[in-house]
């Protein structure tokens, strides 16, 4: 099993399942994931602040499906969620709804079965699914292979997943520069020319002053980082204290991918002392479990 | 949220399966002739088919080539050896991402724009081994 983290929401899913749908609002949004063959489960979340009557909403859902007469509801109970199992004319799904208090949002798993209803796997789901607790002052998200620990009051602006690349943009808004940006991409030797050092040091904006280059040695990846001041306008440069600029890039020994992050804003407290022992974005075991 | 999708879920993902299409047998056509133009990259040549209202006196003046020219990247030309007539789409998935060390779904992307490329102009011809809705056959999930 896989864990992901979208939105404080967390679960894990077999491994071979790969989220194909995705969305960056808070207030309300979906996720799909699919294994090879179909999707196979979605999630749904919106903003509420008090929970649902759930006897109310699921006996609403049942009779629409009723009159619609194609369908065959019955209740479900796992986990402490609440749902219907649904055979309908065109797939057997399973939904299954809980409202999560900490985070005043309604959250409903809908899973989508090929041909029969494995029960041991939706228990596994449900018991593991819920909140990613936010703690020190950053936020966690595990998608597309890489781990992220943005500051929790950004938001994810952009998020652009193609064939061997992943980007996920986590800025306060979205026309400022100050945010954090977490990069995973494959298919390295067909791309790379020169080392990662090189490869970062070319993509660093031309706003960046003051720039220091350092290499060291994490948990058996050789990380190459840039820190320097970004100095964003002259008129900026004058009125206010020009923000730090820090990125970080790395080949994984375990997976061939280059992973790459960079921040531009205020140093976090963490990272006065020991800079390279924070790096907010992890691609493999080694490295989480250093954190 | 449950009330408003009270038949199916949002994603319009309820049953829907891309299985055809990965049982899906891309071949090379017989008549398109591949040579190699610097290691690793390859040229296709496809003879095109003379249009029907291309009869004198418009062939007299409208001279279209007769062939189509196809140039493959190392990528490209690693998927097109891959089409053997035999692999299923889903094999050749399976090759391209172990390669390339790639989830499925991304070399399914990679793989699938390359086949249907080939396909659009001519060079390869996909083998359907059983009925399939064409809409689940031509449909990305992504």
């Amino acid at each position: 099993m896989r864990e992901w983290i979208w939105r404080h929401f967390r679960f894990e899913l077999p491994d071979d399942w790969e989220m194909l749908q995705y969305s960056r609002r808070l207030d309300a949004g979906r996720c799909a994931m699919a294994d090879r063959y179909q999707y196979r489960l979605e999630f749904n979340w919106k903003e509420f602040d008090t929970a649902p009557d759930f006897d109310r909403t699921l006996s609403d859902y049942r009779h629409d499906l009723e009159r619609a007469g194609d369908a065959k509801a019955t209740s479900e109970h796992v986990a402490g969620w609440r749902g219907l199992r649904v055979d309908g004319p065109d797939a057997l799904t399973t939904r299954f709804g809980r409202y999560f208090k900490e985070v005043k949002c309604l959250l409903e798993v809908v899973l989508i079965w090929p041909d029969k209803v494995d029960a041991d796997l939706t228990r596994s789901i449900l018991e593991r699914a819920g909140v990613a607790p936010v703690a020190n002052g950053v936020s966690t998200w595990r998608a597309f292979g890489m781990t992220m620990q943005p500051a929790s009051d950004l938001k994810l602006q952009r998020c652009e997943v193609e064939p061997a690349r992943a980007m996920l943009d986590f800025r306060r808004n979205r026309d400022s520069p100050l945010g954090e940006t977490f990069e995973r991409l494959g298919m390295v030797d067909h791309w790379l020319k020169g080392d990662v050092g090189q490869w970062l040091t070319a993509r660093t904006p031309r706003q960046v002053r003051d720039a220091q280059h350092g290499t060291h040695h994490r948990d058996g990846h050789q990380v190459h980082e840039f820190a320097g001041r970004y100095i964003d306008g002259r008129l900026k440069r004058l009125l206010a204290r020009s923000p730090d600029y820090g990125s970080a890039a790395w080949r994984c020994p375990h997976d061939g991918r280059l992973y790459a992050m960079t921040r531009i804003g205020r140093k976090r407290p963490s990272s006065n002392t020991q800079a390279h022992d924070h790096t907010p974005l992890a691609c493999c075991l080694a490295m989480e479990h250093r954190k | 949220m449950m009330r408003r999708d009270a038949r199916k879920s949002r994603a319009g993902a309820t049953g829907r399966t891309w299985r055809p299409m990965l049982r899906t047998v891309p071949a090379h056509n017989q008549a398109a002739h591949a040579s190699d133009t610097q290691p690793g990259q390859s040229r296709i040549v496809v003879p095109r088919r003379r249009p029907n209202w291309l009869v004198p006196p418009v062939s007299w003046i409208i001279r279209p080539r007769p062939t189509r020219d196809v140039q493959l990247d190392r990528l490209g030309t690693r998927v097109w050896r891959l089409c053997n007539g035999h692999r299923t789409v889903e094999n050749i998935i399976d090759a391209f991402a172990g390669e390339h060390r790639l989830t499925f779904h991304e070399a399914r992307i990679a793989v699938t724009g390359h086949i249907s490329d080939l396909a659009r102009c001519g060079a390869l011809v996909l083998v359907m081994h059983e009925q399939v809705d064409s809409d689940e056959s031509s449909t990305s999930p992504t």
